[in-house]
């Protein structure tokens, strides 16, 4: 008999049904009140974290954060996500963005400036401000600090340090380290020198090859062109173009010294508003058009006019003056003083191209005809395909895959002293193991952003070296003050005596990096020696967090209460339960 | 209070020996057996995971300075990764999660897909089964990674959102298969009958069609579990599951792509451990498809 | 119902099938949390620019126009233009297309070549040893993680043996020294056109590791299909004639029984072609092969939603395409199919 007839044979009145069904519903609901897991003490406040999440050493110090952080209670939800997706979200709503946002940062200008006033200048629209730190008496002391660097160096030191002791006093981010350049270079390769103005840049035209080649290979980790035109560009497409493409008024040689590239000599006035340059002769564009004052006010007129990329270098700017007599002397009207010069050798918004571009159309047009591929545009017809002056012009470019670079001839350099590279060919390997395997196999001569653990071993390798030396480039995480909990400055700076420096650069860096003495790198104009930094002080942060009104609490509870949660969470509430009330967006606990 | 009849007795007397005879085909088969065994010590292994595992805390995330890298060994059977953690541990506790988002997201799949396809089978022909039907091409016509992938960017990355984009890709299947029962049972005789004697059609559907109809659907279920898990360790090796430190087989593959020149340990364990526990579902699945085989029915009957 | 009115038919609910899968993925780009227009206008926009990308891209139109607006172009094979790289996605597309299809097609020659005669061989020796081994291959074959399978192969042959290459569809050398011409788009097809044998020999290697592991799905299941089908066809009653009249059992199983076979596990192997192209996506991801996959995993991380709806439409027409002349075949071919 199967057990079903069995059943049918009872008969069950509408009633008894009901009533079942109650008791089953109340048996159902009691037991999971009951059973239902509830977070054992543990996160006093839940904090968001967002990371380029390509970034291993980003990934990383988002790892390490979560774990010391939840020895202070503090539950870290860390996310990686591609670099526009997260800029999105902090330009978005700043009380449902991230809390904090990790960002790495390198100086156009070559100036602590370009970090202060990127990074923590009011900004009516949200663009490198991620803080959103809203303070007009530090932007009044760094805009001043900035106007007198080149006429009253010593004030604006000070007026520096007033303004980097404000950050460490609010606390609007932490400065994790300064990381060092870790490019890896062939050694068979003469005349290769890190210079970190120009970080991940190599000057070709300073590079010997070894004998019998002709062809310099570098591996790129990122895909390398996003915007060609000079006058916009500001992304990874700076490898070609830095100084092998295009080149500048001046230049930043790797002590630090101005030197001038297109300009043979300047002179500022007394009141430092007047700036005049000399330009060299006899530089051609890769056009064959000779280059000229009206070519250098014309590339700086429209880099300005159309006010993409770093066009803000040229702020300072109120006019530029050409003269019919002397078609070498470029006159700059500042509207408050800046250090021109520095400015002229910026990394982006400084080159300097043909104006024959302005037959093409207006800016916009002139724009699409950069980027655009042919039947017009840019390649259209035969090489070059750009309007620089560098020893290189672009020969060829298959997009997402590689660029090649062919020597210019008549570049005013001059090709005397050999031996010179003839092509550059620039690949796109995302693969690190593929680029670790292609230099060491000297399939490449160049490439960077290889697995840090490897790099002492590579360095030793009498193959490739390692020239590993303090760049200008540092790490931080903005706070968002306007979104709890980290609107209150004693949680941020909680948080702060939190981080364990050490331990990243250790563990992270594997010691290729120090930890960062405020926003500003050192070797930069505006850095403080004796700046205060913080530490790791675990007590510190929890005192910081009662003052706030919190109760953290010790790590070993933390710690096994954080075990247990997360023992539990695996299998499967955690789960259901976040299905059962979907929650679309973070919001603080 | 008139008697309640069962209205398919013939039915419910099938169904008890249809399991018994699934279970003797089993039995006599030695790969259904071996499959059978090692999902019970996979699911094994996940329950006990805190207890088996050497070093459990290391799914916290804290990095242990000195131990980084280290290959293979006694202490460390699956070696340790970048921050010094030991992976054999991780793949372990990994083990829940795998197996615990391959259930969920076979049973969100169900729980939308079989409604839809009991009732687009019953009102075969009319207009709800025509838009039905053709929500579910649409659906089966989407690549399942492809489409997982857009859900997946869409919601944003996390191990919830990557197993509900995998159900939104799912469901369509078990649609197909309810219909195709729903349908063929429609014109059995005792769902004629209880027509007749005026049975609602929604109760007909839920309460006579449904249950019988359900069998190969969770055969079917079964083996999907495995291919579930396939899917959201696929999407967290793409970065849009699971996220650090959570000890996810398929982001701990990608994490360890970096390394497979001098570390290979750490992305392939976690691979292995996928591919394991994904084929013993299949092999399993296999096994039931050959069980729930008429010819081999007919056989052993006659 | 006749062969005409069966394909047309077909042909009909095809067309809804890909409207409704336009419809799907366009709303589904619209639910993306960022700003399209800000994303167009560039790393530093100011309000104007936004202004104007957005009445460029057409966003600041009601949701259904711009439905109708997308669906109008499309009429006129213009997919969009893609955010990040400012260029055509329908260009773009059949300029990495050759990449993945000379990968998907290698696979699948691969897995045809290894899985028939396997198929074969099991469903002759049915329940023997050698068929419990080679159903185990099989579905080992539909559950290894492809992604997984391509780096454990990297690991073996490129880690620790060194003999096959990582990443790529030709060496770097060959890009300096040997460029392939391009005329179709197929490495093997244009370098040997061109006798362009170092890029041959180069392209044909870095082919290998993808195309094989790529192969691995459609290899398990070619075997499955072919041995059940094998197996159902050697039972029937010509075989056994067949067999009874002396005919050698070599000319049976190719001659008769495996032309028979095939059929049937035609579709399902048809099938697998089309779902070949979701492996891609992750073997290209993993071996840096410039093909479709890799465009798409590039628009998505780059949250490009134009190039993520284009390419998925266009894959879906591909799927669809493939099942629509999968089911006419068969349909003409077979004539059990009623229509």
């Amino acid at each position: 008999m199967s057990k079903k007839y069995l059943m049918s044979r009872k008969a069950i009145t509408k009633v008894q049904a009901a009533i079942i069904a109650v008791v089953i519903i109340v048996a159902v609901v009691v037991a999971a009140y009951v059973l239902w897991p509830r977070p054992p003490p543990g996160p006093i406040m839940t904090v968001t974290m967002t990371y380029h999440a390509p970034d291993p050493a980003e990934m990383k110090v988002a790892e390490i954060m979560k774990s010391e952080l939840m020895k202070i209670g503090i539950e870290l939800d860390v996310r990686g996500m591609e670099w526009d997706a997260q800029w999105d979200l902090a330009k978005a709503d700043p009380t449902k963005a991230q809390h904090i946002f990790v960002m790495y940062w390198w100086p156009t200008i070559l100036s602590g400036y370009d970090f202060l006033v990127n990074m923590f200048h009011t900004e009516p629209e949200i663009f490198f401000n991620l803080g959103y730190y809203y303070n007009s008496e530090f932007d009044n002391l760094i805009d001043t600090a900035y106007s007198l660097e080149a006429t009253d160096p010593d004030g604006s030191i000070e007026l520096y340090r007033d303004a980097q002791e404000m950050l460490i006093e609010d606390c609007p981010a932490i400065f994790f380290y300064d990381v060092m350049n870790t490019h890896v270079i062939r050694e068979a390769v003469r005349g290769y020198v890190d210079n970190p103005a120009y970080p991940h840049v190599t000057l070709c035209y300073d590079l010997r090859p070894p004998a019998g080649e002709t062809t310099f290979r570098r591996a790129e980790p990122a895909v390398i062109v996003t915007d060609l035109d000079p006058s916009s560009q500001f992304s990874n497409e700076i490898v070609i173009i830095c100084g092998n493409m295009y080149e500048t008024l001046t230049w930043v040689t790797p002590d630090g010294e101005i030197v001038g590239q297109l300009a043979e000599s300047w002179t500022v006035s007394e009141d430092g508003l007047t700036w005049d340059f000399k330009l060299r002769k006899g530089v051609k564009f890769h056009d064959g058009t000779p280059m000229d004052s009206t070519a250098v006010a014309e590339s700086f007129e429209r880099t300005r006019r159309m006010g993409m990329g770093a066009a803000f270098i040229w702020a300072c700017v109120d006019e530029i003056v050409t003269f019919e007599e002397d078609p070498y002397l470029v006159r700059f009207k500042l509207a408050f003083p800046a250090p021109l010069d520095r400015i002229a050798a910026a990394s982006y918004a400084a080159w300097v191209f043909s104006p024959k571009v302005s037959e093409v159309g207006d800016d916009d047009a002139i724009h699409e005809w950069f980027n655009g591929p042919p039947p017009g545009g840019i390649f259209a017809g035969d090489p070059p395909y750009d309007m620089g002056t560098g020893p290189y012009y672009l020969a060829e470019h298959v997009p997402g895959h590689h660029v090649v670079l062919k020597r210019f001839n008549d570049y005013w350099r001059g090709w005397e002293d050999g031996p010179y590279y003839d092509t550059i060919y620039v690949e796109y390997v995302e693969e690190a193991a593929t680029r670790e395997e292609g230099i060491l196999g000297e399939v490449y001569d160049f490439t960077y952003l290889l697995p840090m653990e490897d790099l002492k071993s590579i360095d030793e390798n009498p193959v490739a070296k390692v020239p590993a030396i303090p760049s200008f480039q540092n790490l931080l995480g903005f706070f968002n003050l306007k979104r709890p909990p980290t609107d209150n400055a004693l949680v941020r700076k909680a948080i702060a005596y939190a981080t364990p420096y050490q331990k990243i650069i250790d563990e992270v860096l594997m010691g290729y990096g120090v930890q960062s003495k405020g926003p500003v790198p050192a070797g930069l104009f505006g850095y403080v020696e004796d700046l205060f930094q913080y530490t790791q002080d675990l007590d510190k942060a929890r005192d910081l967090l009662r003052e706030a009104g919190y109760t953290p609490p010790p790590s070993a509870m933390a710690i096994a209460g954080s075990l247990a949660y997360t023992e539990l969470l695996i299998p499967c509430f955690h789960v259901m339960a976040c299905l059962v009330k979907r929650e679309w967006e973070y919001t603080p606990t | 209070m008139a008697r309640k009849v069962s209205l398919s007795p013939s039915l419910g007397r099938r169904r008890f020996s249809e399991a018994r005879i699934i279970a003797y085909v089993l039995r006599s088969d030695p790969l259904s057996v071996g499959a059978i065994a090692l999902i019970l010590l996979i699911i094994f292994a996940g329950v006990l995971a805190p207890l088996i595992a050497p070093y459990k805390e290391d799914i916290l995330g804290i990095p242990r300075p000195g131990y980084k890298f280290l290959p293979p060994s006694l202490d460390h059977l699956f070696g340790t990764d970048y921050f010094g953690r030991d992976v054999f541990s991780l793949v372990l506790m990994g083990t829940r999660i795998s197996l615990m988002a391959g259930l969920v997201v076979v049973i969100l799949s169900l729980l939308i897909g079989c409604p839809l396809g009991v009732i687009a089978g019953y009102f075969r022909g009319t207009v709800v089964d025509e838009v039905i039907m053709r929500v579910t091409d649409i659906f089966l016509a989407l690549p399942p990674l492809l489409l997982a992938i857009v859900i997946a960017a869409t919601l944003g990355p996390g191990l919830e959102n990557a197993m509900i984009a995998t159900a939104i890709s799912w469901w369509p299947w078990y649609t197909r298969l309810m219909r195709a029962q729903a349908a063929s049972l429609r014109e059995r005789p005792f769902v004629e009958a209880a027509r007749g004697l005026g049975v609602g059609e929604l109760v007909i559907v839920f309460r006579h069609i449904l249950p019988n109809a359900v069998a190969p659907v969770i055969v079917q279920a079964t083996m999907d579990i495995g291919s579930a898990i396939l899917l959201t360790s696929a999407l967290s090796f793409l970065g849009l599951g699971a996220q650090p430190p959570t000890p996810e087989w398929g982001l701990m593959v990608n994490l360890g792509r970096p390394y497979i020149r001098n570390y290979w340990w750490y992305a392939t364990f976690p691979g292995l451990a996928i591919f394991i526990t994904v084929m013993v579902f299949n092999v399993l699945g296999d096994g039931l498809r050959k069980a729930l085989d008429p010819r081999l029915r007919i056989r052993r009957a006659g | 119902m006749g062969i005409h009115t069966y394909v047309a038919k077909r042909i009909a609910l095809s067309a809804l099938v890909i409207l409704g899968t336009i419809t799907v993925t366009f709303f589904l780009s619209r639910m993306v949390p960022s700003d399209p227009a800000a994303l167009w206008a560039g790393q530093h926009p100011t309000i104007e620019e936004v202004r104007k990308a957005r009445v460029m891209l057409g966003l600041d139109q009601p949701l259904h126009v711009q439905y109708f607006s997308y669906l109008t172009k499309l009429m006129q094979g213009d997919l969009g233009v893609s955010i990040r790289f400012k260029r055509g996605i329908l260009g773009d597309l059949f300029f990495y297309l050759p990449a993945t299809l000379e990968l998907i097609i290698a696979g699948f020659i691969i897995a045809l070549a290894i899985g028939i005669p396997l198929g074969v061989i099991s469903a002759v020796k049915e329940n023997k040893i050698i068929d419990h081994l080679t159903r185990t291959v099989a579905i080992a074959g539909a559950s290894i993680p492809v992604f997984w399978l391509g780096i454990v192969f990297q690991i073996i042959f490129f880690g620790m043996l060194g003999i096959l290459p990582l990443t790529g569809r030709v060496s770097s050398e060959i890009v300096i020294t040997n460029p392939i011409k391009r005329i179709t788009g197929f490495y093997l097809i244009d370098s040997l056109v061109t006798s362009n044998w170092p890029a041959f020999t180069s392209a044909l290697v870095h082919l290998l590791l993808p195309a094989i592991v790529i192969a691995t799905y459609p290899l398990g299941l070619c075997v499955r299909m072919v041995r059940a089908s094998m197996i159902e066809v050697l039972r029937e009653n010509y075989i056994r004639a067949a067999r009874a009249s002396g005919i050698p059992e070599r000319t049976i199983i190719f001659r008769y029984a495996l032309k028979n076979a095939i059929v049937p596990a035609f579709t399902a192997i048809g099938l697998s072609f089309a779902y070949s192209i979701t492996g891609a996506f992750l073997v290209e991801f993993i071996f840096s092969w410039g093909g479709v996959g890799s465009y798409i995993t590039y628009a998505i991380a780059t949250i490009d939603y134009p190039v993520i709806v284009g390419v998925t439409l266009f894959v879906c027409v591909f799927y669809v395409a493939i099942n629509l002349i999968l089911d006419v075949l068969q349909a003409v071919v077979d004539p059990r199919v009623k229509y």
